[in-house]
Order: structure tokens, then C-alpha cells, then sequence
């Protein structure tokens, strides 16, 4: 493996958690997770060369991420051939103490819309409100008037 | 509590299960491994080539050169024996395998190939200089001037020498492809078995 094929992976292993539960996040069964997590690396190995240590790593991780899962979500789905990833999980299908948990948390981020669900996501990432303005591109004031709408919103849920 | 907090420590959770998975792209590495097989076949294809093209073009030299049809036959012999361990050896890995099967079958496979190019200089290069020196027996036969003789054996070693150095590099460089398919293999299968120890609790 080379150097950049060697890094990427260390990238990829490292922030496959994030990456993993954001796809989650935007997907209603496991292929389509599998699907967005795919088009997320592809993403991501194509900017990684180019990658000049502009931002923090793992804020670019976040915006490629974010940017990949709102695109595909309006794109409705462009599948082509699938790479099969080998994540043996099922968010989906799991049964445990801990999953109730997860699927709560996926039912309330699934009532919010996509640029909510993109903030909340980041939030619950302990990004400052300035990282998350940066990333989703609005100024830190609005992403915080935007919480205090998200939390008035989940109570009413 | 309030739900904001409640649904950090939710993620908390999925994160918390996430890190136990381990992400390994398996057609990627197969599509590694694919090409590396097509580097490798091409080897193949050029060894047999070349082969083939001794036991038409090159018989038909040696024929008109005057040579003992035992010489013929005997060359014949030699690069089916080539060519037919050439393509036996590299049908064992098969693209198809690669692609969709087993990949520890293929691990084996691999290595078993990598066996022949490692042992094949024990084979090749006796039965090179035993069909050297016969050729050198039959042409001062059948050629008395000694320069001519001298200036073509020395142009045939220098060829010789040329072709062995390209053939050694070739081998070379198919045992190296072959090495890193194993060695791609043997880190996934490695990753594999943590995970069923980690499964397993072991």
C-alpha cells in the first residue's frame, strides 16, 4: 500500500464512527447507509490528496460528509454498482438495551429537515457553534438560534 | 433531562458500537488483487508468446540452418514444457476467484505460482545451457570456419545473456506481485480473525 493509500485508511478508521452515524442519519434501511457511507469515502479519497491543511481534518471530514449526504438525499439515491463494505452491523435490525437508545435518537433526527439534521448531527459531535457555522456556512449566531428551535421542536415531538 | 442532553448520550451509544466495527473495503482490495493478476498474466502471455514463436520461427531457422532434426525435436520439447507449465501454473489463480471466491483459496493458489517462479532458475537454467551447449555441438558440426563460429557464439551468449537478464527481472518482479497479493490477503484474513476473537470475547 503507499503512503497516501496508508494514511487514508488510518483517516477512514479513525472517523468511520462519525462518518458511519451521520450516514445513518440521512438513510432509511442499511444499503442506503451502505450507499452514502460508499459515496462518502469516494469523496473523501478524491479530496485527500488535495487536502491542504486549510481547516482541522476533521472539520473537512464533517463538511465532505454532511455535503455528501444532503446531495445524495435531493439527488434521490443515484445507485450505480455498489461497493460492498464490510460493516457487519445493522442499525436497522439490532435489538439490544443500547439500540433502543440509537433508534430513539434516529426517530428524532428523522422528524427534523436536512439542513436541521446537519446542525444537530454536528452539535451532538461537540463542534462549537463557529466550527458548525463553518461547516454548514452560516455564522455561529444563527446556528445557535437554530438549536433553540431544534430543541423547541423536539419537545413538541 | 432535557433532550438535547439525552440525545448526546444516545450517541454516545451508537458511537460507542460503531467503533467495534471494523471497515474493510473488500472489493477494493479485490480489484487490487485483480490487477496485480493481470500483471502477472501478462507475463504469462509474453513468456508462452515467445515460446510459440521459437518453436515456429526459431525451428524453421535451425532447420535451414542444417541442425539435427534431433536438435528440432528437442527444442520443440523444451518450450511445450514452458509453455505448458506457464499456463497451467497461472490458471491456478483464477480472476473469477479473485473477484467473488474464497480469497484464502487464493492466498494458496497465489503462493503455490509463486513456488514455480521461485524454483523455476533451478529448472530453466540447466535446461538452457544443456540446449546451449547442444546447439554450439551441432552448429561446429555442421560450420568448420572457426571465426564465424566464434563471432555467432559470441553474438548467442551476448543474447543469451541480454534475454536472461530480462527473464530474470521478469521473474522477479511476478514473485514480488504475487508476494503483495498474499501479503493483502493475510491482512485482511488477519483483521477478520480479531474481529471474531473481539466477537467471541476472546
Amino acid at each position: 500500500m503507499k503512503q497516501t493509500e496508508k494514511e487514508f485508511a488510518a483517516l477512514v478508521q479513525e472517523q468511520k464512527s462519525t462518518i458511519y452515524s451521520i450516514c445513518y442519519m440521512f438513510s432509511k434501511d442499511k444499503d442506503e447507509i451502505d450507499d452514502l457511507f460508499q459515496e462518502t469515502l469516494i469523496h473523501l479519497w478524491q479530496g485527500f490528496e488535495k487536502f491542504r491543511n486549510e481547516s482541522k481534518i476533521e472539520t473537512w471530514v464533517y463538511r465532505v460528509t454532511m455535503n455528501t449526504c444532503i446531495s445524495m438525499d435531493r439527488k434521490e439515491k443515484r445507485r450505480g454498482e455498489r461497493i460492498p463494505l464490510a460493516v457487519d452491523i445493522d442499525l436497522f435490525d439490532e435489538n439490544d438495551k443500547d439500540m433502543e437508545q440509537v433508534q430513539m435518537l434516529y426517530k428524532r433526527i428523522q422528524k427534523l429537515g436536512l439542513f436541521d439534521r446537519a446542525i444537530i448531527m454536528l452539535w451532538l459531535e461537540n463542534l462549537s457553534y463557529d466550527e458548525i457555522g463553518e461547516i454548514v456556512g452560516i455564522s455561529a449566531k444563527n446556528v445557535s438560534v437554530r438549536l433553540v428551535r431544534i430543541r423547541e421542536q423536539l419537545k413538541k415531538q | 433531562m432535557d433532550e438535547l442532553q439525552e440525545m448526546r448520550e444516545q450517541m454516545a451509544a451508537l458511537k460507542e458500537k460503531l467503533n467495534k466495527q471494523e471497515v474493510v473495503n473488500d472489493r477494493l482490495i479485490r480489484d487490487v488483487l485483480n490487477q496485480k493478476m493481470k500483471v502477472i498474466n501478462k507475463n504469462g502471455w509474453f513468456s508462452s508468446i515467445a515460446g510459440l514463436f521459437v518453436i515456429t520461427f526459431g525451428n524453421f531457422i535451425f532447420y535451414q540452418m542444417g541442425l539435427s532434426t534431433w536438435f528440432l525435436i528437442g527444442t520443440t520439447v523444451m518450450m511445450i514444457f514452458c509453455v505448458a507449465v506457464t499456463w497451467i501454473s497461472h490458471s491456478w489463480v483464477n480472476s473469477n476467484e479473485i473477484a467473488n471466491g474464497d480469497l484464502l483459496r487464493v492466498a494458496k493458489q497465489a503462493y503455490r505460482l509463486q513456488k514455480v517462479y521461485k524454483n523455476w532458475k533451478y529448472i530453466a537454467l540447466p535446461m538452457i545451457l544443456a540446449w546451449g551447449v547442444w546447439l554450439g555441438l551441432e552448429y561446429t558440426a555442421i560450420v568448420q570456419d572457426t571465426t564465424i563460429v566464434l563471432v555467432t557464439m559470441s553474438g548467442g551468449v551476448v543474447g543469451g545473456l541480454i534475454g536472461g537478464i530480462i527473464g530474470f527481472r521478469q521473474n522477479k518482479k511476478v514473485i514480488n506481485e504475487l508476494d503483495e497479493m498474499i501479503r493483502y490477503i493475510k491482512e485482511i484474513s488477519d483483521l477478520d480473525e480479531e474481529n471474531d476473537k473481539e466477537e467471541k470475547g476472546v
